[in-house]
This record gives structure tokens, sequence and C-alpha cells, in this order.
């Protein structure tokens, strides 16, 4: 039989026409060349991965121990000979503080988004796709935390589980696993009722086969533009706690922290202290604006 | 592929006494299925959204449903392929009992190998195929889940392919590459990996523009021919239906209203809702018959409180007083004609088995028949 | 219309009663010994089952729970050994004056988002759109805190315009009472200001699509009077992320309040938290908690009385 109807785009046609062996675009391809022409998202990345890059690197780049001070070289202003950023108040290098502070404060940023985004997915897509009691067990456990305001919420956690990185965290892992979930839901609703979920149930397929190979590819999309935006609020939120205390423990730099400690300094070395609060401040933006890149290369509506 | 089965001409009632018939691949008997409706906090009513439906489906026949929006037929297919539990009746299939109130699904082979023979063509040629994946994956992804060797599954996905007119290479492309037409040939084109005994195309070309209707259904009817496929055609489109169908059963609010051979149903319509229906539909053909009968009139009542007696009473043009104190029974005015009205009352001659109602062919032993 | 209302009511207490139970749970299967601190260094096992029975320590959890939470109803949270006094005192006062900052917050905020992001919907693409934006991105990612130690050693250290923290009252004279709340409204309200421009921006940008838009242009409207049809049928997500903002005033308290000194319950939550003081910070998470249910009712409630499609939906 021959082939009736034209085809979806003249490039398709010509394509078919001259068998050449590339292939279609798949969405995640067509979604990475869109990625690759974002001038804004190429340069929030590259940001980034300096910042990591510098931030383990930083034994290599610095003289200094970023815990020990000079006493006698304390407060020193930004642009001091031998201290770019100047001294804290315990008369520690500030480039040597702050490199090493990225790697605590990248980590208490990205690790509650990640573990969040597996939990509340794998929570999410179930209730989605098995609804009834599941759902609904799920779902307002899930409305329960969303009721709290998110930062009170990792606060309270964090306090009651005292300070430390692995606490700050669970704190802001809990937090972010509510409205994972209900992305993750929502995504899911309007999938299964897709003919194609039909058409893979008529197979005789098990469930969980059909949520793997059917239902996580499309839901994929809405969760990784939602949980991509999330962190950089996570990276605040986390310096937020470190800055009441909950974070890592001193000596250990964090951005939070020292902002926090060097707030005392404001009258005798303003901009020094205003420093960490800069770098937290990029570090966000470069993720939100990421994020914003990687929601429009995925064409997903907001 | 499957061998063609031996085809065997629709009986009439006259010589079912002296011919052996080979039993109905698919047989529904009195199906019915209710959808709980919260209309308050706690209280729950319930949509008939199938009342009491049977009909049958001899190998490679198409029977097809056809009635207005919202008469059960989407009910009806995924009530027969297993998609939705069944509340009362019976599906069998091929002399088997498979799916009836108690038991949902068969289990383990049996469950394989019915999944096997019934397939489904969907309607929306946008929400039947998964985004994500390419055409390969859609058709491949049902031999894979019943463990065919990679090698066969790509070589049966090209040749699936070119069955139902695209090209092997349309394999790697993805759905929204595809126009309409093609994604419902995408779409055939997985119903048959399996090679299935009986197609379910529910409102399978509604979608598409007519000038692809009519390829899409060439390419059904061609197939069917080919591969000795039997259809259950649904559409609330009377003329791709009676194109399509051997046997039409007319559905009005979750009940058979009228079954009868194609010819006979659409030359000589019995129940007022079937002509009403024929009157409403524009047909090209100057030297078709008229049906003089006023077009429906009035909305479809609702589901959920559907009317006393016969549903069809407060629509129509020949409702008489007994219309809304009982449920009409099923007669044979004509050989092979089925209808559900009091306008044929039953008779000794016009009765049926009720038990067999609305089946198009009468109820034997089953006969062994080698497949 | 009042079913709803009631429905949505209704649906608040099961949220209400979910929050207090994660907080009580939060707080009180700490690992850890919770009447260390309160016993003297020297108490006997005899003095520390006494405690224990006193504050019904010995009596099994969901009892406990309930105790708790008909204490909370009345409003009874303990003695806060830190700080020598009762816990609902220290909260009542701070409550007024978390009350105060973080409506005058919510206002500031909503006005100048809702200015900003109508301004930025009506001139699309224009260079005010694009500051909108770009300011948007900027007030997301800021940490809010960073913003007021910024402004402080801005205004305070540097010009020394105006105070460094603590809280002034009316009394003494509007210029004095301003002064003190300039720097934690802005720094409070900074997210406040970009969610809403962002979403009002969006809103409106997208009712200017809709189709009745032109309907109305075509009968001859004026683009003012079009514009007010535009806002009328724009608002609603803007209300829905209204009571959003609220959790992050609220939430964000806790560092705001600490730099400006502001003697608030963010404020006390810190001290609470830097102290140790569980039974603090217990109650004042349940308070801000309940708050912020209450806050999100009162918006839905709102919603439903304003736009007649949200009367499906709860």
């Amino acid at each position: 039989m021959a082939i009736a109807e034209p085809l979806a785009g003249n490039a398709a046609a010509a394509w078919l026409a001259s068998d050449s062996p590339t292939r279609p675009e798949s969405y995640m391809q067509a979604a990475r060349r869109r990625f690759m022409h974002s001038r804004v998202g190429l340069v929030a990345l590259a940001v980034l991965l300096l910042l990591v890059v510098v931030s383990v690197a930083a034994p290599l780049l610095t003289p200094y121990d970023p815990s020990i001070g000079q006493p006698a070289a304390r407060l020193r202003p930004i642009g001091s000979p031998g201290h770019i950023f100047g001294t804290d108040e315990q008369g520690r290098d500030m480039l040597t503080r702050i490199l090493y502070g990225g790697r605590m404060s990248l980590i208490a940023g990205l690790a509650p988004v990640l573990v969040a985004t597996v939990i509340g997915t794998i929570l999410g897509s179930l209730s989605g796709f098995v609804g009834k009691w599941v759902a609904m067990l799920i779902m307002r456990t899930m409305d329960m935390f969303y009721a709290f305001p998110a930062v009170l919420l990792a606060i309270a956690i964090s306090a009651s589980l005292g300070p430390g990185l692995i606490n700050q965290i669970i704190a802001l892992s809990i937090i972010y696993i509510a409205p994972i979930a209900r992305v993750a839901e929502a995504a899911t609703r309007r999938i299964v009722v897709a003919e194609f979920i039909e058409a893979a149930k008529l197979t005789g397929a098990p469930t969980w086969k059909i949520l793997f190979t059917q239902v996580l590819a499309n839901i994929f999309s809405p969760i990784f533009v939602y949980s991509s935006g999330l962190v950089g609020l996570a990276i605040v939120t986390a310096a937020s706690l470190s800055f009441l205390g909950l974070g890592v423990r001193p000596p250990t730099p964090e951005w939070g922290f020292m902002l926090n400690a060097l707030r005392g300094t404001i009258y005798v070395n303003p901009w020094v202290a205003a420093l960490p609060g800069f770098f937290i401040f990029a570090t966000s933006i470069s993720f939100n604006m990421l994020a914003d890149s990687i929601r429009d290369s995925l064409d997903v509506k907001e | 592929m499957t061998t063609a089965p031996e085809l065997v001409p629709v009986p009439t009632e006259d010589h079912a006494e002296t011919a052996v018939y080979r039993r109905p691949l698919l047989e529904v008997v009195k199906v019915s299925k209710k959808f709980p409706v919260r209309v308050g906090p706690l209280k729950r009513e319930y949509v008939s959204a199938v009342d009491s439906l049977s009909f049958s489906v001899d190998h490679g026949k198409t029977l097809g449903i056809v009635g207005e929006s919202g008469c059960g037929k989407s009910t009806a297919a995924r009530l027969v392929v297993g998609l939705l539990p069944i509340d009362e009746g019976d599906v069998i299939f091929d002399g088997v009992n498979v799916r009836g109130p108690r038991q949902m699904r068969q289990q383990g082979p049996a469950e394989k190998s019915l999944r096997r023979n019934m397939q489904m063509v969907f309607q929306d040629p946008h929400s039947s195929l998964n985004p994500r994946s390419s055409v390969g994956e859609i058709i491949s992804f049902p031999m894979k889940v019943h463990g065919f060797p990679k090698e066969e599954q790509r070589e049966r996905t090209s040749w699936l392919l070119e069955q139902v007119g695209l090209h092997g290479n349309h394999a790697s492309y993805y759905p929204h590459q595809l126009s309409g037409g093609q994604r419902q040939r995408v779409n055939i084109a997985r119903a048959l990996a399996l090679s299935p005994k009986l197609v379910v195309c529910d409102e399978a070309v509604s979608a598409l523009d007519k000038s692809v209707q009519a390829q899409v259904l060439n390419l059904l009817k061609n197939l069917q021919e080919e591969f000795g496929l039997t259809y259950l055609f649904i559409s609330h489109d009377l003329n791709v239906v009676e194109y399509m169908s051997d046997t039409v059963c007319v559905m009005y609010l979750g009940q058979a209203v009228e079954i009868c051979d194609s010819e006979g149903l659409y030359h000589n319509p019995l129940h007022p809702y079937t002509r009403a229906l024929l009157a409403s539909t524009p047909v090209l053909d100057a030297d078709a018959p008229r049906i003089d009968v006023p077009p429906l009139e009035g909305e479809l009542p609702s589901p959920l409180n559907p009317p006393s007696g016969c549903r069809f009473r407060t629509r129509c043009p020949a409702a008489m007083d007994v219309c809304a104190e009982m449920a009409p029974v099923v007669t044979m005015p004509e050989p092979g004609h089925r209808v559900a009205c009091h306008l044929y009352p039953e008779t000794a001659e016009t009765t049926v088995d009720p038990d067999f109602a609305l089946r198009t062919i009468a109820a034997r032993e089953p006969v062994e028949v080698a497949v | 219309m009042m079913p709803l209302v009631l429905r949505r009511l209704g649906m608040a207490l099961p949220t209400l009663l979910g929050v207090t139970l994660v907080i009580w749970l939060l707080l009180s299967l700490l690992p850890g010994d919770p009447l260390a601190f309160l016993l003297p260094a020297d108490a006997t096992a005899v003095d520390r089952a006494k405690l224990a029975t006193e504050l019904g320590l010995d009596r099994p959890l969901p009892v406990r729970y309930v105790y708790w939470l008909f204490d909370v109803i009345r409003g009874e949270f303990g003695f806060s050994p830190f700080r020598h006094r009762d816990i609902s005192e220290l909260i009542q006062n701070a409550w007024k004056n978390t009350a105060l900052l973080a409506s005058f917050s919510a206002v500031f905020g909503l006005v100048t988002g809702i200015t900003l992001g109508t301004l930025a919907g009506v001139y699309r693409g224009s260079a005010v759109d694009r500051f909108v934006t770009g300011f948007a991105i900027v007030g997301l990612s800021v940490p809010s805190f960073w913003v007021a130690i910024l402004l402080l050693i801005v205004f305070s250290a540097q010009l020394r315009l105006l105070p460094a923290g603590g809280l002034s009252n009316w009394a003494e004279g509007p210029g004095h009472f301003f002064s003190h709340l300039a720097m934690p409204v802005l720094s409070g309200s900074m997210v406040s200001i970009a969610i809403t421009a962002r979403v009002t921006r969006a809103s409106i940008a997208e009712t200017f699509r809709a189709e009745f838009v032109d309907t109305l242009r075509a009968k001859g409207l004026r683009e003012y009077q079009v514009l007010m049809h535009v806002a009328k049928n724009a608002v609603s997500p803007v209300l829905t992320t209204a009571g959003l903002q609220m959790g992050f005033l609220l939430g964000g308290s806790v560092l705001i309040e600490t730099i400006f000194s502001w003697p608030g319950l963010g404020q006390l939550v810190f001290n609470a938290i830097a102290a140790r003081d569980l039974r603090v910070v217990q109650a004042t998470t349940v308070l801000i908690a309940v708050t912020f249910v209450l806050l999100n009712l009162f918006v839905d409630v709102l919603q439903m009385t304003f736009d007649p499609r949200q009367k499906r939906g709860v």
C-alpha cells in the first residue's frame, strides 16, 4: 500500500525519500538542542560549573587554611595585599573561606532537592497511578506538610534534630517532598487517562512496568523543571538554616553562617561582611536562570 | 500470522436446526456496568452506563455499534477488552467465559493468550501514542511484554509498518512528527502486533478528516480480509458504521435498541430511534431511500435517572402510554432483525429466547471448530 | 456558595490537627531526654519520676498528644525555664510585634508587586517589562537576610539614616515608627514583591490573549476600560499566591527579626533554638503554622466569593 498522506513536515519527507541514516530528533534531543541555543542558560551553567570546580579545587587555589586565622590580620578590607577578599573577624582569609564554604552551600542546596525529587516522584506517581485509598493516604499526608510555611518547618525539624549538615539536608528534604509529590501526582493523573496507558494495560503488562516504561518518561519533564527551580530556593533556605546556626558546625566555613558571624562587623568592615551573601545570591540566581532555560528547552508550561 | 478462520455465512433462524455453525468469536451476554457518582458529601448515585447489553460477533465479521455520544459505546468496548470490570453479565471469547463479575481477569497463561487475542484501536490520535516513545518502541512494546526475541520485534515492527501503509523507516519517528492519519496507522499497527483475533475499534476514525477517514477505513477492511480479523467497530457516525459493518447494533442510553444486518438496518429501520438517527444523517446518494421522520428533538436524558419503561420514550414521536409503564421486550419482527420497542409486540412469530435476546445468532451448544 | 465555604472550613480542621500533630511529634519524640534541662544536676530517680508524672510524660503517646492539644487550645504552653516566664506570655507579646511587621510587609509586597506586574503585563516587551521580569528573578533568588544586611550597611552603617534595629510604637511619632519599620519591611517583602509581580504579569498577559478582549475592543471600549475587565479576570492566580507568600513572610520573619532585633515570634524562635528551649520552639511554630493555615483559609474563602469559577473546586 502506498503512503497515501503527505508527511508531517518537508524535512521529514526529504529524509524518508533519501533513506538517509540520520534519525529524526527525539524529544530529549530537541530539548538539548534548544538548551544549547539559550545564552542565559549556558552562562548560568558555566558560572555554576566554575563555582563547583573552584570550591572542589580550593586547596590547590589558596595557601590559607579556612579555619585558622592570624589574629594580627583581622578585618582586612577587600583588596588587601595577600587577601583579595579581605579577612574575617578572626583574621581568616575570606577568599579561602568563600571557596571552601561553597562546598557546603552547594551540597546543602542540591542534596535535599535530589532526595526530595526521588521520594516525591515515587510517592506522587504511585498515588496518581493507583488512586483510591493509596492516593488519599499519601496526598493527605503531603497536604499536612504543605500547610506549613516551608522555612519554618525546616527550622522546626532542624531544631529538633540538632545542628549539622546531615540534619540540615534531612530537614530540607522533608519540606520539598510534599510540593514535588504534588507536581508528580498532578502530572501522573494527567497521563493515566491517556489512551496509550490503556493500550499498555491491554498488553497485559504489570503495573510497575507501565509505570516505568510509559508514565515516568512523561512526567519527567514537569518534575525536572519544578525540581530544578527549587534548587535556587533550597540554596537560600539552606543558607538561612546555617545563618540560624542549624547547619554545619563552625569552624567549617559555610556562607550562611559566615554571613551571620560577620554581622557584627558591618560598621568596621562592611563590604567583606556582605561577601558571603553575594555568593549565596549569585549561586541561587544562576540556578534559577538555569532552571528557566531548562523549562523553556523542555517546553513545559508553567 | 494467524490463519484466516473459516468464514461462515451469517445464518438466519430458519436453517438453525439443519446446519452446524461455528460458535461466534465474541459473545457478550447481558453485560451491565454502573459508575458511582458523588452527589453529596456522603451520598452516591449510580449512572447506568451499560445496561444488559448482549450481542455477538462471528469470526472474520464486523459488528458495528452506533449511537449518540454518551450512549455507552465506549464503555461497552472497555468492558469487552477488560479495561473496566464488569458488574453483571459475561463475555465469552472463543467459547470460553473470560470476563464476568467475579472473574475480572483470567490468570496466568490464559490471560496472557487472551491479551494477545483481543486488542484495541483507540480514538484520539494525540493521546493514544506515548509522546516520549518512538513509533518503533510503541509498536514493539506489546511484543516486549510478551517476550518476543529482540530480532523478531524489530523485523515484525517494520513489517507491520508496511502492512499499515507506512515506511519501515517510520519506526524512528516520534508521534508529534506524524500526521493524524499516520498516527492512526501506527495505532492500528500496535493493535496488530500480537496477531489478535479480535480488534475493537473505538471511534477509530472519528478524529480524522473525511478524506483521511476513508483511507484508514479501507486499510482496516483490507487488513480484515488479509488476516481474517474480527472487528467490533464503534462509532457515532452512521455512514462509517454502515460502510464497515456486517451487523449493526444501535445503542441508546446504555441499552441496545436494535440489532440487524447492515443492509436491513439501513433500508428498513424499525426502531423510532434508529429512524430518527438515519433521518438526521446526511446522505449523498440521491437514490438512497428517504426516511420521512422528524429529526431528534430534546436532549439526551440524564443517565443518572433514566426515564421509566422505555428509555427513549421522552424523545420518541411514537410514544404510547405503555412505554412509560414497562420496558419493551426484544422481539424479532423480521428474520434476523431484532428490536426492543412496544411498536413491535411479542407474538408467537416474533418471540426470541430472552436469554440470548440480542445476539446475531441463536445460541447452540458450542461446536468445536479447529482453529 | 455558603455550603462551599463551610466545606472549606471543614477541610481546614484536619489540616490544623495534622499540623499540630507534626510539630508535636517532631519535638516530643526526639532522641534525648526532655527532662534533662528541667532537673537539677543532683536529681534522684524519684525526683525524676515525680516530675515525669507531673508533666504527664508517663502517659501513652496518643493521650499525651490530646492533653497537649487541649493545653494549646487553652493557650497554655507551659513554662520556659530559660526565660523564667510563662511561654504564653512570651508568645503573646511577640505575636503582636510579628503581626505588625508581617502585615506591613504583606501589604507593601502585594501593592508593589501588583503595580509592577500590571505595568509589565500591560506593556509587554517594553523596557518596563524587561526591568520587572529581571527584578522578579533577582527578588526570587536573593536571600532576604542578605538584603537586610546590605540595607544595614548602606542606611545604618554608611549613611546613618535609619536605626539598626528595634521596635518603635506609634506613640513616638510616625517618623520614628516608620524609620524602624522601613528596612525590615523592605527586606522581608522582597520575595513577595518578586512572586506577586511575576504572577500578576503572567496572569495579565494571558488574559490579554483571551478572545473576550478582542470582543471588548471590537465593541469600542477604551483601553483603560479593557484593562479593568482584564484585571478582574486576572486576579485569581494573584490571590492564590498571596496566601502562599504569607508562608515566606512568616518563615522569613525568623531571620529578619533576628537581624533587626525585632522582638517578634521569629526572634523568639531563634533565641529558643540557640538555647535548645524546645518547648518555646514548639509553641511558636504551632502558633505560626496555625496562623498560616487560617490565612490561607481566609484567602480561599475570599477567592470563592470573588471568582465564580472557583466554586467547583476546593
